[in-house]
């Protein structure tokens, strides 16, 4: 024995031991806490895929650190299927989610499965294709292709999900970003079109500096307008599906950050390049795609007729939310990075461009969306919310809409977020930091109505379509 | 804390896998740990750093001849990292590539295109051959000299 010369060996020990253990943790989780049957698809991938990094004929070839290195962050996706728990995701609720999902996919190529994140958020991930690039320099195309025979994705929760049901419009969002994923080579001809002015623009910047490294400066650049473009048209998508919730998510979203600065995170692969429009540039977005001046106009109309007058205020409160973007600046990161400065220098030269050229290109989107998915997006009725609200301002649960009839009709998911949204980020707004115990109770009550009309709702409408068939 | 690449899950966690496996198919291919097959995980690294070299340094030109139109195409073939890596620096520092490049007064260019062309050379004629025996060693040994520049880079912003 040499260590020396053994080094590579004991990793690759260390390494099986490791994978055999993960394939005995995942065996030993019981599918029937999943909250769909999904989960159980992800969680075989990942013995399958355990199984073929174990195989001799596989091992061979394999650099052990490398290999190591990969189990490690393999076991971050086995702690999600772990946390793919009926104790922590409410079946109802993400039986909206499947309904939204179902809408937009074909659910045998293109499965979705829930778990939770730490975070007080959410957030969507092709987990096949990032099961694929881990395996990516430990087995062969060949083989990891016989592995991936589906696409399956995983839309993470908040952990602490009754506190965070406010904030559930945020999952048309989430969605948004899969559906870019998917339609990738429809969306980036039109990016293109709206962006070769600009381009051209920050090419030409680009070579003034140093020519040699223009075109690779260029490429990066456009990685990042591509981020930017997926965050707004991934806003779009969740403006269509959920309405001014979305909005009212959004602007609780960016509390804290001083909202215009364009973030911009470089990476060394293209893949992993983040970049943010700015908050006050992105609300003002989705304040267009969830058309809140005509929503408040009609609201302003229809929660009179209620004749409820805290709603009265709640129609006109909306567009108080701050959208004017005129200073916004670009900030990029990592400062290490050698192009940090120069693509900065180069989107702060063309950033109102950049923002026009953006607002045409989610137009032309709005119009593919709805040409593509005609049935996904949603049609707000103020009048519902607005009987909504006055049910959650009695502590009634928001589920039903009266329509002269005994049971009423059900309340669709946007219409309850809606409500439930206007009157919470109300009350948070007025309260009385004097008097904290009435008010957390107040919220705690939204909360929990909201949640419980959720599960109704969904109960009831899956009843309708049984008692129909 | 004592840092360690075998469990760093930062943003350069991927680069360095990617060099690192390059390295090692290399490595098995001048039979440097006593291995004398070629699988295909082994090409398909090998074919990578092909398309990496040809990236960033045979594709690249001035900017002035760029179609804008034409890099916001799906796929453009190109390596996921090549963009972040300024290689045509890189190589000057590397000495085991400027003694072997200089003295032949090649544009830099035809030297990559010399060893990505001897790569590519040997994956074809080793292609259903599981014992190849034409490697061209000292091309292969040059890419390695590369690779080894680049994943002590990689190992440097892995710990940063």
């Amino acid at each position: 024995m040499n260590f020396a010369d053994d080094e590579p060996n004991a990793i690759l020990s260390k390494s099986l031991i490791l994978a055999s253990k993960t394939v005995n943790r995942l065996n030993q989780i019981d599918q029937y806490h999943f909250p769909t049957d999904s989960s159980n698809d992800a969680r075989q991938l990942l013995i399958d895929s355990f199984i073929q990094l174990q195989k001799p004929e596989n091992v061979i070839a394999m650099d052990p650190s490398v290999l190591y290195n990969r189990l490690i962050a393999l076991q971050e996706l086995c702690d999600l299927i772990v946390q793919s728990s009926v104790d922590s995701i409410s079946w109802p609720l993400v039986g909206y989610c499947d309904d939204i999902w179902k809408s937009f996919f074909d659910t045998n190529n293109h499965k979705i499965f829930y778990s939770v994140t730490p975070e007080h958020n959410y957030s969507i991930f092709n987990f096949s294709a990032y099961v694929a690039s881990l395996l990516d320099c430990l087995l062969s195309p060949t083989i990891i292709k016989e592995l991936i025979k589906k696409e399956i994705h995983c839309l993470q929760l908040a952990s602490i999900e009754d506190d965070n049901l406010p904030l559930y419009a945020i999952i048309g969002h989430e969605f948004g970003h899969t559906v870019f994923d998917r339609r990738k080579s429809e969306i980036f001809p039109i990016l293109g079109n709206h962006f070769i002015e600009v381009i051209n623009q920050i090419n030409k910047h680009f070579i003034d500096n140093e020519k040699s490294q223009a075109e690779r400066r260029l490429r990066r650049t456009i990685e990042v307008v591509k981020a930017m473009a997926e965050e707004l048209f991934s806003d779009l998508v969740g403006s269509l599906l959920m309405g001014p919730a979305y909005f009212l998510s959004s602007f609780e979203m960016s509390w804290g950050y001083t909202g215009s600065t364009f973030r911009i995170l470089l990476a060394p692969e293209a893949i992993n390049i983040r970049a943010y429009p700015s908050d006050l540039f992105r609300l003002n977005c989705t304040k267009t795609w969830t058309k809140v001046e005509d929503f408040c106009k009609s609201a302003d109309i229809d929660f009179n007729k209620l004749k409820c007058s805290e709603l009265k205020q709640l129609s006109k409160c909306l567009s108080t939310i701050p959208t004017t973007n005129d200073s916004d600046c670009a900030s990029v990161r990592p400062k290490s990075d050698i192009d940090a400065a120069i693509i900065r220098d180069a989107i702060e030269l063309q950033i109102t461009q950049i923002k026009s050229s953006f607002n045409n290109f989610l137009a032309d989107a709005a119009a593919q969306l709805r040409s593509w998915y005609p049935s996904s997006i949603v049609s707000l009725s103020t009048n519902d919310i607005g009987e909504l609200l006055l049910r959650l301002q009695h502590n009634i649960l928001p589920n039903i809409i009266p329509d002269g009839t005994l049971r009423g009709k059900p309340a669709n998911l946007a219409s309850i977020l809606n409500a439930s949204a206007l009157l919470r980020l109300q009350l948070l707004a007025t309260g009385d930091s004097k008097d904290q115990e009435s008010l957390a109770r107040r919220i705690g009550r939204i909360e929990r109505l909201t949640a419980k009309a959720l599960e109704v709702s969904f109960i009831q409408d899956r009843y309708n379509q049984w008692a129909k068939d | 804390m004592i840092p360690s690449a075998l469990t760093n899950r930062g943003p350069y966690a991927t680069i360095w896998g990617h060099i690192k496996s390059i390295d090692n198919a290399l490595g098995r291919a001048l039979d440097e740990k006593g291995q004398d097959t070629l699988t295909d995980l082994d090409r398909n690294r090998i074919e990578e750093l092909i398309v990496f070299l040809k990236d960033a340094i045979l594709t690249e030109s001035t900017g002035t001849d760029v179609k804008p139109e034409s890099l916001f195409s799906m796929d453009a073939g190109r390596s996921e990292f090549s963009s972040a890596i300024d290689l045509r620096q890189k190589l000057n520092t590397i000495k085991i590539f400027q003694e072997w490049h200089k003295p032949s007064k090649r544009a830099l260019d035809a030297s990559i295109e010399r060893l990505t062309n001897a790569a590519a050379g040997y994956l074809k004629s080793s292609e259903g051959v599981l014992f190849p025996k034409n490697v061209p060693r000292k091309e292969f040994s040059i890419m390695k000299s590369i690779i080894t520049a680049l994943l002590i880079d990689a190992e440097t912003d892995l710990q940063g």
